[in-house]
């Protein structure tokens, strides 16, 4: 049995969509709350599985997240979302099950209620098809994340100050160091990063987020 | 029997036209039709008689589709549903009278006159 909360400020969606809902055969309780506020003080009270936002509320995003991270067994659909790839994918990385377009009508929110319930999403191909190619940037991101995460300390510190454009005697000099030495890391580094060439290393550099605020953490001691 | 409420809903959103709909079913003393003025009226509602035009605030041309609306059906009232300020409101035209009894000429244009310039102020 789906157990929902509908959370809308409006009170036309609120609880023309309560009654609507309510018919269905397999649903039992519903909830309207009328605040994101209201939605998380219910949520660990209640037994529900399925939890509709309405994305017109101010912090509906952040909602998202804290339902997402307080229950991951509960499914959370965003409502009245703009039927784009960057909205769709934003609440993704927040953790929705699924969601229903501004321009959706009540047959695809009673639809992708069931759906959710039974773990499936209905997108449209253009939307999966974003999803997939960020799933694969994300992929890359962390590769990279990798590679820098095998880098010395040193290694790390040298690849920043060639990110900065500066030159293996002006690194030297910089850190008290031979040139030598300094070649030798850059070596290492290229090898480490699958790089050929120096000038490669701040882009595979950029592509690790987790890397770059480290990066700059080592420019401002050094 | 209740009388049947005869209701068109003029360009709404699907989510909240299904809203009104479903309500509509629940109810069974009305009948919803869904219509779009952007064109003219279909005949067949015009000879119907028509009770209220629900329409979506969101419209552009909220203003001159509520006044067509309500000179091509003066029974009817406009009902303006709004999302975003979260109220809907009603609209119609207001047909006063106002008894003169036995006047003269200069009596019956006097009349006028108050009338008139009381709405023109």
């Amino acid at each position: 049995m789906i157990e929902l909360i509908i959370a809308s400020e409006v009170r036309f969606f609120r609880e023309g969509l309560a009654l609507r809902l309510a018919r269905e055969q397999n649903v039992g309780a519903v909830h309207g709350v009328a605040s994101c506020a209201e939605l998380l003080t219910l949520l660990p009270r209640s037994e529900s599985t399925v939890v509709l936002v309405d994305m017109a509320m101010p912090d509906s995003m952040r909602v998202l997240r804290e339902v997402h991270a307080a229950d991951e067994e509960v499914r959370v659909l965003a409502l009245a979302l703009p039927d784009t790839a960057p909205a769709v994918l934003e609440c993704a990385e927040a953790g929705i099950a699924g969601y229903v377009s501004r321009e959706g009508s009540l047959d695809d929110l009673v639809t992708a209620v069931h759906c959710a319930a039974r773990g499936e999403a209905i997108l449209r191909p253009e939307i999966a098809n974003s999803l997939l190619r960020r799933l694969s940037a994300l992929a890359k991101e962390r590769s990279a994340g990798h590679q820098t995460e095998v880098l010395t300390a040193r290694e790390r510190e040298i690849a920043s100050l060639v990110d900065d454009g500066m030159s293996n005697k002006a690194i030297a000099a910089r850190l008290c160091i031979e040139v030598a030495t300094v070649k030798n890391h850059v070596h290492n580094i290229l090898a480490k990063l699958q790089v050929r060439r120096r000038a490669e290393i701040p882009r595979r550099l950029t592509l690790a987020p987790s890397a770059a605020p480290r990066n700059w953490d080592l420019r401002q001691r050094s | 029997m209740l009388p049947v409420l005869t209701l068109l809903a003029a360009d709404m959103p699907p989510m909240i036209f299904d809203l009104i709909k479903s309500e509509v079913e629940a109810s069974g003393d009305a009948e919803l039709t869904a219509i779009s003025i952007a064109h003219a009226m279909p005949g067949s509602i015009a000879t119907h008689g028509v009770d209220a035009i629900i329409f979506d605030a969101q419209r552009k041309d909220l203003a001159a589709a509520c006044v067509r609306a309500l000179y091509d059906h003066p029974g009817a009232i406009a009902v303006v549903v709004s999302l975003e300020s979260r109220g809907a409101r009603i609209l119609e035209l207001d047909v006063r009278e106002t008894v003169l009894g036995e006047v003269s000429p200069a009596e019956l244009l006097s009349s006028i006159r108050a009338r008139c310039w009381h709405v023109l102020r």
